[in-house]
């Protein structure tokens, strides 16, 4: 178990709604290894994204263990919190959510002063990650000047640009078309072979659970099913 | 189709609940602005209402003419002339008067029956009226008591003709003629070194020698009468007693005086209330435009179900109503209590001896229109766009609103080379570019709110600077003392001979009437050697005021000279009560003159005007030991015919004390603009910030932590305070000119005036201002459930 990246243990997530109660998320034991890619899959409301968020550390879970790298990280407090998402995951969310002020350059070097804060110099450069995705002739771009699938891709650009160990997506191609869908999909998985960067895949979407190496099936809060896919297939050849 | 849904009333009602702070914010705006309409309308009108009343009540004159010498008898025979309802001869005259502390000041004995009088009748605030056969009783005027802590039961000492003459303070009051006691028409108020005696014929008779004789008549005419052919009239009747000067009601100090305040009060009354309301309506409608621009979506829902652009129109006015209805309740309650205090305030400061308190139901309705009106109009012009919008488009989210034309801004390019590079600096400096007209609102809104701050410093700095100047560079004197027989050599000698007495300079002071083209003024004329230099002039056209004098030519302040209509070199007709036919008169120089609106002459061109030799004075001027003045006083008021000694360090204190008044009005008025400031720029940034809850959210997951969001948002916010500060000031100096160019005030002339730490210390309490507005929008985002805000459409 020691070179597992994250680990979960009797983990509870409830909402209290006034005097109600609502279990969100049950997950008894759950592993994620370095450079695997993970797509979680389940209908709407079935606690697929909380578990996405305890996972990122942007949500805390009721009670239970979750271990990231060997640490503790279900008691830190807020600043730790914030410490652990700037030096650990990256985040590539539905609604692309760029900061519309900043270029494609701009936005991903955001991300890369925000790790280099510490003192350290720069890992990653800003033009490079976005050559990577294909954008290299789009960096002084603002977000109105792209399109979806190329401000999702600058996205996965600013993701990996703290070099993390860990990139979420919660639903990256529910707002894209086919094809552009897949275009980010292949940035995704290129980061997961290149950068060895476990990936965590939050999709409502069958088909795209193909690209992964597991799939979790979650149902009402709870882990129904874990596959292990033998043959991940190229995003290119997924279909939907 | 339904015109209204009681689902959207529902809906209405709970978004008011969701955006309570915004709204309870809106709501204090809103009564802010009704707050201050209804204060000081309301205060207005009390104040309007309760001098009519004093007037009505205590039988006020409608003329005063002062002769040498008449039978009170006369009364009676004036009385039969038409259009007379009432008249009486009284003894007027001002003395000397030492108070129990051994202070000096000016006195003036009003001989009158009492409450009973039918002209001028004195009104009891405490004690009683003196006894028909008590001759050392007197009323004294309830101002002066409480100014220089004057009691029932006091004695004080009348120096008449250089004699000592006790009276015993029986009962403190006012009567109409000295409401506002002031010694002379432009004189400076000084209720501490003017005192209205009032006591008996008998007791007058005692004090100055005479029998059954005065030296004034009060009328008053029939309603209807022709003031113009009474006065006529009566100056005939009373020619053969040696007509001094007719003085008719709107010439009266006192009432020139307090109608010139109340005309001020009517004009602080709307100008007030309108900039607070303007600020208001403005904030407000970049409120509503944000808070509907952030319900497009459901705008979109609504319409698509099947709602009609008029309820969807409706359902947004009701914000306004919510807001309009909040406010004014809030507004009309805070300000009935806020004008009882008002009014309370200002009849005491003014000496009123009546406080009539109403209420005005045509103020509360204009009030609650002016809310309904500013809320509608603010909130239609976001409803209405959001009436228009199609369903689909206001379903559809623009999750990367950027900059206009998505570029970078001209000044972040201009400044790019010493700019940092880093993110942090940019980032504030491309929100303020990114939306550019809500930055122009936030601007505007703290500009705006800035500008009651700016009036009201601006008046208190004016106030201190016309101190400093009036007494410090023009009046160079520290004694004066005012003689109401002519001043020979010999007086003068002895003056000068005084111990602590540096230097006397004499001059001949005695008031005309200028006229030219229609127009007249009543001003005091000071003739003077052309080398005395106790007046210190600040010529703004024409020759050195020095030359104009030497050349016989008249000096006019500049703000007589305006209201007459002339300039340098124009001729005009200078009229004395002291000769029969006025005098034609060259203006020479104009002055600026702070204090009164003066005039002055040389001697030479004074003999003319007051038929008098060339050396022939009444008033001198010293310059003397500071520690010697008032011993200085004391001596002079031994001194025959010595009628008013002022010491000029106890005049500038008794007046600085007076001012003191005000800093009440503007503590109340800096607090009013102070909680402006907060409730605009708390508003704007909320929005501001609200607007980009996702953005922030975004920064915070991926790893950005709230200290450096704090700055990037201060940063921003400062910005545009950089930009909202020098353009408040601005607006609040333009805004203080025209204040003052309203103001009628015959005793002195406000020039607009700031002192550079002022604005410094309105640009810090701004800054202050503007971070603790932050506080809560920041909190907010602080308190951010991050996973729900990374996934809203915005």
């Amino acid at each position: 178990m020691g070179e597992d990246l994250v680990v979960m243990r009797d983990v509870r997530r409830v909402y209290r709604m006034g005097d109600v109660e609502v279990s969100a998320l049950r997950v008894s034991e759950l592993s994620i290894k370095p450079g695997e890619f993970v797509a979680i899959l389940g209908p709407s409301g079935s606690g697929k994204t909380t578990l996405l968020n305890l996972i990122g550390g942007i949500d805390a879970p009721t009670s239970g263990s979750i271990r990231f790298n060997g640490r503790e990280i279900s008691g830190l407090n807020r600043r730790e919190l914030t410490l652990f998402r700037r030096e650990n995951v990256g985040f590539v969310f539905q609604f692309f959510n760029l900061i519309p002020t900043l270029t494609a350059e701009e936005n991903v070097r955001f991300a890369v002063e925000l790790a280099s804060r510490d003192g350290t110099p720069p890992k990653r450069d800003a033009a490079e990650l976005l050559a990577k995705v294909g954008l290299s002739e789009r960096i002084t771009h603002f977000p109105k000047q792209l399109s979806g699938g190329e401000q999702q891709r600058v996205a996965v650009a600013r993701a990996l640009a703290k070099a993390p160990k860990l990139i979420l997506g919660d639903e990256p191609t529910g707002n894209l078309d086919f094809r552009t869908g897949k275009l980010v999909l292949a940035a995704l998985r290129e980061a997961n072979r290149e950068e060895g960067a476990a990936v965590v895949l939050v999709t409502h979407n069958t088909p795209l659970a193909a690209i992964a190496d597991r799939v979790l099936h979650i149902r009402d809060g709870e882990i129904a099913l874990q596959e292990i896919n033998e043959h991940p297939v190229s995003p290119e050849d997924v279909t939907w | 189709m339904r015109r209204f849904s009681s689902t959207l009333a529902l809906k209405a009602w709970r978004d008011t609940l969701a955006h309570k702070g915004q709204f309870v914010s809106l709501i204090a705006l809103v009564a802010l602005g009704i707050m201050s309409f209804v204060t000081f309308q309301n205060g207005y009108y009390d104040l309007k209402s309760s001098l009519d009343t004093a007037y009505s009540r205590l039988h006020f004159a409608d003329l005063s003419v002062r002769v040498s010498r008449a039978p009170l008898a006369l009364g009676r025979s004036l009385e039969a002339l038409p259009g007379v309802a009432a008249a009486r001869v009284r003894t007027v005259a001002d003395v000397g008067l030492e108070l129990k502390n051994g202070d000096q000041a000016t006195a003036r004995i009003v001989s009158t029956p009492g409450p009973s009088a039918r002209v001028n009748a004195a009104h009891v605030e405490a004690g009683r009226f003196p006894a028909p056969d008590a001759h050392d009783e007197v009323l004294l005027h309830a101002m002066f008591a409480t100014e220089t802590s004057t009691r029932i039961g006091d004695t004080l000492t009348l120096r008449i003709g250089g004699e000592r003459r006790r009276v015993r303070v029986v009962g403190l009051g006012t009567d109409p003629e000295h409401l506002y006691p002031l010694q002379s028409e432009g004189s400076l108020p000084s209720p501490g070194s003017f005192a209205v005696i009032y006591v008996t014929e008998k007791g007058a008779e005692r004090l100055f020698g005479t029998t059954r004789t005065g030296n004034d008549v009060a009328v008053i005419a029939e309603s209807g009468a022709n003031l113009k052919r009474l006065t006529a009239r009566i100056e005939d009747k009373l020619e053969p007693y040696g007509i001094v000067a007719t003085l008719a009601r709107e010439k009266q100090p006192s009432f020139t005086t307090l109608r010139s305040e109340l005309d001020q009060n009517r004009l602080m009354a709307r100008s007030m209330p309108s900039l607070v309301l303007a600020i208001s309506s403005m904030s407000l409608f970049i409120a509503l435009s944000r808070l509907v621009a952030s319900q497009r979506g459901e705008i979109g829902l609504a319409k698509a179900l099947g709602y009609s652009d008029a309820q969807i129109l409706g359902h947004y006015l009701t914000f306004a109503l919510i807001i309009a209805t909040g406010g004014s309740l809030l507004g009309v309650g805070v300000g009935l209590l806020g004008a009882r205090g008002i009014s309370s305030a200002y009849v005491t400061m003014l000496g009123l001896p009546f406080l009539e308190s109403g209420f005005y139901p045509g103020v509360i309705g204009v009030a609650v229109g002016l809310a309904l009106v500013s809320c509608l109009l603010a909130a239609v012009m976001p409803a209405l766009s959001s009436a228009r919008l199609a369903p689909a488009i206001a379903m559809h989210a623009d999750p990367n609103r950027s900059l206009a034309g998505g570029g970078v801004p001209l000044v972040e390019r201009l400044l790019s080379p010493i700019l940092p590079r880093s993110l942090t600096f940019r980032v504030p400096l491309r929100n303020i570019f990114r939306a550019k007209r809500r930055s122009l609102y936030t601007v505007l809104g703290i500009a705006f709110a800035m500008v009651l701050s700016v009036v009201t410093i601006a008046m208190f700095d004016s106030i201190d600077y016309l101190l400093d100047e009036a007494f410090v560079k023009v009046e160079r004197w520290d004694v004066m003392a005012v003689f109401d027989t002519p001043v020979g050599e010999a007086r003068i000698n002895e003056v000068r001979r005084l111990e602590g007495v540096h230097r006397v300079q004499a001059a001949l002071v005695f008031p005309v009437t200028v006229s030219s083209g229609g127009r007249t003024e009543d001003i005091v004329m000071t003739a003077l050697r052309p080398e005395a230099d106790f007046h210190g002039f600040s010529a703004t056209r024409g020759a050195t005021p020095r030359d104009a004098l030497a050349s016989g030519d008249i000096v006019l302040s500049a703000s007589t000279a305006l209201r007459l209509g002339v300039t340098v070199g124009a001729r005009v007709s200078v009229d004395s009560p002291l000769v029969d036919d006025p005098v034609a008169m060259r203006v020479g120089s104009l002055s600026e003159e702070m204090l009164g609106r003066p005039g002055f002459v040389s001697l030479d061109a004074a003999a003319k005007l007051a038929g008098a030799p060339v050396n022939n004075y009444n008033a001198l001027y010293l310059t003397a030991d500071s520690q010697q003045a008032e011993r200085i006083q004391d001596r002079i008021y031994d001194m025959p015919g010595a009628a008013s000694v002022q010491v000029k360090a106890g005049l500038v204190d008794r007046l600085k004390s007076m001012l003191e008044v005000f800093d009440v009005f503007g503590t109340v008025l800096l607090m009013f603009g102070a909680a402006l400031a907060f409730v605009v720029v708390f508003t704007t940034f909320t929005a501001n910030i609200t607007e980009r809850t996702r953005e922030i959210a975004t920064m915070r997951t991926i790893g950005e932590d709230n200290l450096r969001l704090t700055v990037m948002i201060t940063l921003e916010n400062l910005a545009i305070a950089a930009a909202a500060l020098p353009l408040g000031i601005w607006l609040g100096l333009r805004a203080n000119e025209a204040l003052f160019a309203s103001f009628e005030t015959e005793a002195y002339t406000l020039v607009p005036y700031i002192r550079p730490e002022s604005i410094v210390r309105i640009c810090a309490l701004m800054l202050v201002v503007i971070l603790l507005s932050e506080i809560p929008p920041v909190r907010r985002i602080f308190r951010l459930d991050l996973a729900e805000a990374t996934k809203v459409m915005e």
